[in-house]
């Protein structure tokens, strides 16, 4: 259970808040202290099965004169680790229970927890069935799912970490580090200020999301300062409301949901969804499983049939926001003409567990974002629109993008990195972040690579994907120009597919939104880089510059596991 | 698909044996650099005069080689199908159901267990990463359906202690219950 005043400014850390008040903003608090590599590293919790890095193993003497340094035989040596893990990844799950108990390395390796969670998500999918229980693992939460019930209740032991002393393995600690970082302190508290005072030059050089009051906001103000140029914010206290007061604990929310429903969570590791009841997802987020990329909940069916929930949260809402509100006078949120089962995905539940998020993304069919934070807080890092952050390896269409599958992973090989970007970029291109807080709501333009960090134990927020004005001329083009990469509705029935959503859009807002229409389809170029720089084959400067050339190849010979990844809005 | 890189040919060498004598294997280039090892060696553009390049191999026996070359000379006339995950198979047959893989991983064309783990190290060192999925996937297919002890002896390994093997046990005891 959190309790608000926990969020509020840090100011109890100046002896004298009276006297240090107008120095509070330069002084070297975890305010403006700027976070190193170093603060994610130093990681309290060993491994599990007291795996050490493999350079330990030319200091550790002998336990006992008959352990070998290195507890792996020959053959484990020749077989390295990641060759293991492919072999252990093909194994089903009676074999893996065989393997395990082979030697000690293979206990060590064959326990990763993402073995045993494909294995589950994989049987799910087979079987069709949700994930109704879990365990205090995913080893144990398969044995529970898929043995016969007799025998499992007769046989089933929560299975006990033991402790291996010797085996070092680069392979599996690095795993470990990724999902166990340390969260730094200058991330949890509030650093972003209101920022009525600063220049438009001050603005532009800022790390930090600009944030302001949601009674300090006008819709005008929105539109001019942030929407239609494109720039994010963060509303203090625009998501404040019912949701915000009860969702702080499991119960309320089960108390108003059916306990049969099954929502879908996702991670950019999973090879495939899973879907839990909400009472087993409570108890996987309170196991707090060792994993690089938790699953989160990302379910765009969650209000369906959900009366109270909606009521907790949307109309509070749009009457503290206005310019969000799909039925007011602003006209946003042009696709619900297409009607509501028609339109792409649209609106998501996102809930998880510490560490779990998101990698880099831009978000789907060129809309706006809004995302409300209900629960918890979130780390967001934000990139121009044309300009990949580091790690992420657009190809020059846009068509596919490499890049670390887990966040834990991208602070590892690019936090440093990511720190130069600051320096070396030039002022428009720098990177931008910022922590939300319950009661949040941060605009997201179309366009902005972004990733988002769970911080706390239980995170809850709602997101919503739009069209307004400002957006609907360069989503126009899209669904003529980048028809292979529109989501949201090639897995319904009912939704509008692909090919055909530019007709149906044009169609439907030549009767209910004429004017904005028409500006629209006037619109020739591009207005947004995130497209713009795609579109044409030559290569941009930066792939031109040789020692940028030199730069990638080494990123490319860093990151083993790079894979292709198209993040899964369906 | 017959283009000038099957002309173009390359001698590997082996690792010589107790004796000091290495075998030597003639291959096209157009087979060979499906190992990154090669294609690295070799490099993009290369001269064409009279004499052959000769590729060192040295952490590869002159028997493992040998198949390792005819592996990739099958593969530039008859692709290998990637491996999916899921593997979509109990068995290893109806997970690769190329006859010609099948058979090449088979005992009677290897010989020993020995022979399957030196093509998996071999195809690791030399980059070949087709060949890895396959002897992997053959490793797995030899430990399915067994259990630690039969694991051990075949993967030949160091035992746990007594009291880690016991408590390993009685933690998976799920295992022996039938489906």
């Amino acid at each position: 259970m959190r309790e608000r005043q926990q969020y509020g400014r840090n100011d109890d850390e100046n002896n004298n808040s009276e006297v240090n008040a107008k120095r509070v903003k330069f002084s070297a608090s975890p305010r403006t202290k700027r976070v190193t590599l170093s603060d994610f590293t130093c990681i309290q919790d060993p491994h599990p099965f007291g795996v050490l890095p493999g350079g330990n193993q030319f200091f550790m003497s002998d336990q006992s004169a008959q352990q070998p340094t290195s507890s792996k035989s020959l053959l484990e040596q020749v077989l390295d680790d990641k060759l293991w893990q492919t072999v252990l990844s093909y194994c089903d799950a009676k074999t893996l229970g065989n393997v395990v108990q082979v030697s000690r390395y293979l206990y060590v390796a064959g326990h990763q927890s993402e073995l045993w969670r494909d294995l589950v998500l994989r049987q799910c999918d087979a079987t069709k069935i949700a994930i109704t229980k879990v365990a205090k693992s995913w080893k144990d939460t398969y044995v529970l799912l898929f043995s016969p019930t007799t025998t499992t209740q007769r046989l089933f032991v929560q299975s006990r970490p033991m402790n291996i002393p010797g085996i070092y393995s680069d392979t599996i600690y690095q795993s470990h580090f990724c999902r166990s970082f340390a969260i730094p302190d200058a991330w949890l508290v509030r650093t972003n200020d209101q920022n009525e005072n600063y220049t438009e030059q001050q603005q532009q050089q800022r790390r930090e999301i600009p944030c302001v009051s949601v009674e300090s906001i006008s819709p005008q103000a929105f539109f001019s300062h942030y929407e239609e140029t494109n720039q994010p914010v963060v509303i203090q206290g625009a998501a404040n409301g019912k949701a915000v007061d009860c969702w702080s604990n499991w119960e309320y929310l089960q108390a108003h949901s059916s306990p049969t429903k099954t929502f879908r969570t996702t991670s950019g590791a999973a090879p495939l969804s899973g879907y839990f009841t909400l009472d087993a997802y409570r108890k996987y987020t309170e196991f707090e499983y060792l994993e690089e990329s938790p699953l989160y909940l990302f379910d765009r069916n969650a209000f369906v049939g959900n009366e109270q929930w909606e009521d907790d949260f949307f109309p509070d809402f749009y009457r503290q926001c206005p310019y969000w509100d799909p039925s007011g006078q602003y006209g946003h949120d042009l696709l619900q003409h297409l009607g509501s089962r028609q339109r792409p995905d649209h609106t998501w539940l996102i809930a998880g567990p510490k560490r779990s998020g998101s990698v880099f993304h831009i978000d789907p069919n060129c809309t706006h974002a809004w995302n409300a934070c209900i629960q918890g807080r979130k780390r967001w890092i934000f990139y121009p629109p044309g300009d990949p952050p580091p790690g992420v390896l657009p190809s020059l269409d846009g068509d596919e993008v490499a890049l670390p599958l887990s966040v834990g992973e991208w602070i590892v090989q690019y936090w440093e990195e990511h720190m130069e970007q600051y320096r070396q970029r030039p002022v428009g291109s720098r990177p931008m972040e910022c922590t939300t807080f319950p009661g949040d709501v941060i605009f997201v333009p179309h366009g902005w690579w972004h990733s988002v960090i769970n911080l706390d134990d239980v995170n809850i927020a709602i997101t919503h994907n739009y069209l307004s004005p400002s957006n609907l001329g360069n989503a126009l083009k899209f669904f003529v120009e980048k028809q292979d990469h529109i989501s949201g509705c090639r897995d319904r029935a009912e939704s509008i597919k692909p090919e055909m959503i530019h007709d149906a859009l044009v169609e439907a807002l030549r009767t209910k939104e004429p004017k904005h229409l028409e500006k629209a389809m006037a619109q020739t170029e591009w207005t947004c880089r995130a497209w713009s720089s795609q579109s044409t084959n030559q290569p941009d400067k930066e792939q031109q510059d040789p020692t940028s050339e030199v730069k990638r190849k080494t990123i490319m010979e860093q990151t083993e596991p790079l894979a292709s990844f198209t993040f899964s809005f369906l | 698909m017959a283009d000038e890189m099957d002309n173009i040919m390359l001698r590997l060498k082996s690792m010589p044996d107790e004796n000091g004598n290495s075998r030597e294997f003639e291959i096209s280039y157009g087979a060979a650099k499906l190992s990154e090892l090669i294609k690295d060696s070799v490099g993009d553009d290369f001269e064409e005069d009279d004499t052959m390049p000769e590729i060192d191999v040295p952490r590869v026996k002159g028997d493992c080689l040998e198949k390792v070359v005819s592996f990739l000379q099958h593969y530039r006339k008859e692709p290998m199908k990637e491996i999916p995950t899921p593997l979509g198979g109990s068995s290893f047959n109806e997970v690769m159901d190329q006859e010609w893989y099948q058979q090449f991983v088979d005992d009677s064309n290897l010989g020993s267990r020995d022979m399957l783990f030196d093509l998996l190290t071999a195809a690791n060192f030399m980059g070949i990463k087709e060949l890895l999925d396959l002897t992997c996937l053959k490793v797995t297919f030899q430990l399915t359906g067994k259990n630690a002890e039969e694991i051990r002896q075949i993967l030949r390994l160091p035992e746990l202690t007594p009291e880690e093997e016991a408590q390993a046990r009685e933690d998976h005891k799920w295992i022996f219950e039938e489906n």
